[in-house]
């Protein structure tokens, strides 16, 4: 293709302010090259990238997904078979239509095949997987083996309520190279050990476990540092007797029958550090043993049963979180979510006592609504030592089933509700609020604010982290005319 | 500001293409394994990049800056020095990842490279070779048989534009 002069004469755009706005440099003179003079002019037409060495146009290329990498095979001779030396393999289709998936496989067939690096970094695929690929997902993991890849993403997707699973094949328990390894949709099902010395960390999402799969993943991966757990299901603990394993996750339990409900699902974490418990978790009666290591803690999950009329059920949540709280109680960090936050409304309104927690950070990740504040007074009333609290209201939220007869009989007024609280906020120092728009919490922040003001003999700053306010003027006015305990509080705007 | 020593810490001098001398602590270049090579194994106190022009040495020297104050509170404050880093004329954006790459500052190395790409992701072929003024030399027979060679990688909704 010849490029005409006029093309040229659109190329100047390149210098033009979408690329640098802010940039001083940039002129809005007619001639974008009149800062530059005429030496920059000629370079301005010389092809930088095609000159730089393979391995820096190969890492350019390396966030990139295939389909890209191999378009730029197309661009110009020295670039035509560049792509076959990239190391970092991605595949991603998003697309529904059964010939489109069949037509990606092809293309991860054909591509794997032109390969020419001896050893491939990372591996990542992500399509909606059925069970006539298997042989070619088989043949990919041989590919794997032999490339020595370090990095393994297998996010193969369901259709709907379609699951078809992929078996992770047996020539891939014994891998030393894997350093990252996530699956989704793909089961463990090791004949016998598993070996993955070099593993630091596994994400294992919509499979089926067990207690034997669990086991092998704890004695076969000495380098383990986290361990992430989504909607699994199949047992009914997760035992995690490792050394290594730091931080742990379980998001969500995937709900297969509902034979097993009101269970419990235990977690036992020797030697965590960090753990962290969200997501959806269906009647499952969630409880931790053996956590002493733990140092932080995350509880951001619900559990939802399909009866919430029945006193019974609110005492369950209840128990179930208060005896949370109880294993948690030596935890550094806590971070409590909006359902937590209302199964402990239910407590405060019932006059039952709250664990005493001796956390020194608090992040509550709620959006501060009416029916979350009495949980919130009771967690910070029941956590004396707090130095730091971190609020972040844009957490979604999520209602918890009270019923009309609970929120008729206990109704109070919302916006005075600190008022009437006694004092919780003594070791304070700083209170960080985050979230999108003032104006979805205005109502309860500003007369929290007022109290931890009023109450806060040590407290140093409020940092008000808004993307959005809309009237400083109305807000910095109402928060001066507050009282203030310590003298050294000061309220910090951050964006 | 460039000659005082400051107590017991360590002054590097660093030439740039044009001879200009840039005066630093040298806990600073530690971030580079070139220069933390070159000050560690031949204590040198001087160390001439004739390569790298001296605004791309101004730009990365501030880099190492503020790289260098980075704590878990100013985290956000960072990744929006970062953005505003790489939101330079392409020419330039070159220049920085030729450089570090040169000095290998691995994460530095990390996110320039993606910002090139992502100067590239999404566009059609035509606008690649626009952006970066590549001057392709394939025939036109050539090229569209390329292009049925692997159909998949020219499908879908490709941005001819060269925003």
């Amino acid at each position: 293709m010849s490029e005409s002069e006029g093309e040229h004469e659109e190329n100047l755009d390149y210098d033009s302010p979408r690329y640098s706005p802010a940039s001083p440099r940039y002129s809005p003179s007619p001639s974008p090259y009149s800062y530059y003079g005429g030496k920059r002019h000629k370079t301005e037409k010389t092809d930088r990238i095609s000159a730089l060495p393979d391995s820096l146009i190969l890492h350019i290329l390396s966030s990139l997904d295939m389909g890209e990498v191999v378009r730029t095979g197309v661009l110009s001779k020295r670039w035509h078979l560049l792509w076959t030396s990239a190391q970092t393999l991605i595949f991603s289709y998003s697309g529904l239509h059964v010939n489109g998936i069949y037509k990606f496989v092809i293309f991860i067939d054909n591509t794997l095949l032109l390969c020419r690096s001896g050893m491939v970094k990372k591996f990542s695929v992500d399509f909606i997987y059925s069970k006539r690929f298997v042989r070619h997902l088989n043949r990919w993991m041989i590919f794997i083996k032999n490339k020595l890849v370090e990095e393994l993403d297998l996010n193969l997707r369901s259709r709907g309520n379609l699951i078809e699973i992929y078996n992770l094949p047996q020539i891939m328990y014994f891998d030393v190279r894997l350093r990252h390894l996530s699956l989704c949709n793909c089961n463990l099902v090791p004949k016998e050990e598993i070996y993955w010395p070099a593993l630091r960390d596994l994400e294992i999402g919509y499979a089926e476990l067990n207690r034997d799969v669990i086991k092998k993943i704890c004695s076969g991966c000495r380098a383990l540092e986290s361990l992430k757990f989504r909607s699994c299901y199949g047992v009914d603990y997760f035992d995690i007797d490792s050394k290594s394993v730091k931080k742990l996750v379980i998001d969500e339990y995937g709900q297969q029958n509902h034979d097993d409900d009101d269970d419990e699902l235990g977690i036992y974490a020797r030697n965590v550090t960090s753990l962290e418990i969200c997501g959806y978790f269906h009647k499952r009666i969630l409880v931790l043993e053996d956590v002493k290591a733990l140092l932080d803690a995350k509880l951001d999950f619900y559990r939802n049963t399909d009866d919430y009329e029945v006193e019974r059920e609110f005492r369950t949540d209840q128990n179930m979180l208060k005896n949370l709280l109880v294993s948690l109680q030596h935890v550094e960090k806590l971070s409590i979510g909006t359902w937590c936050l209302q199964v402990l409304t239910s407590l405060e309104i019932r006059n039952l006592p709250c664990p005493r927690m001796r956390c020194k950070y608090l992040t509550l990740n709620t959006p501060m609504k009416k029916w979350e504040l009495p949980g919130i007074a009771i967690l910070l009333q029941s956590c004396p030592q707090v130095e730091m609290l971190h609020i972040n209201t844009e957490s979604a939220f999520k209602e918890y089933h009270f019923g009309s007869h609970f929120k008729n009989s206990n109704d109070f007024n919302g916006e005075n509700y600190w008022i009437s609280r006694p004092c919780w906020v003594l070791h304070l120092k700083t209170l960080r609020i985050h979230g999108y728009d003032w104006w979805d919490c205005d109502e309860y922040i500003l007369s929290f604010l007022q109290i931890v003001l009023q109450n806060g003999m040590v407290l140093q700053k409020i940092i008000i982290d808004f993307f959005e306010i809309n009237s400083y003027e109305k807000l910095t006015k109402k928060l001066l005319s507050f009282p203030r305990s310590s003298r050294e509080a000061v309220i910090l705007f951050s964006s | 500001m460039a000659s005082s020593t400051t107590g017991e810490k360590k002054i590097l001098t660093l030439k740039g293409g044009d001879n200009e001398e840039f005066i630093l602590e040298e806990s600073l270049v530690l971030q580079s394994e070139l220069l933390k090579n070159m000050v560690k194994e031949e204590r040198v106190s001087s160390i001439p990049l004739p390569s790298i022009k001296s605004k791309t040495l101004v730009k990365i020297i501030e880099y190492l800056k503020k790289h260098a104050e980075l704590t878990p509170s100013n985290k956000e404050e960072f990744k929006n020095f970062e953005k505003e880093f790489v939101n330079v004329v392409l020419e330039e954006l070159l220049d920085i990842t030729v450089a570090v790459n040169y000095l290998k500052i691995n994460g530095l190395l990390e996110f320039c490279c993606q910002a090139v790409a992502d100067r590239i992701k999404d566009k059609s072929v035509e606008a690649v070779r626009k952006i970066f003024r590549i001057e392709s030399d394939f025939t036109p027979e050539e090229e569209s048989e390329f292009r049925k060679e692997t159909p998949e990688a020219f499908e879908g909704d490709l941005d001819d534009t060269t925003n």
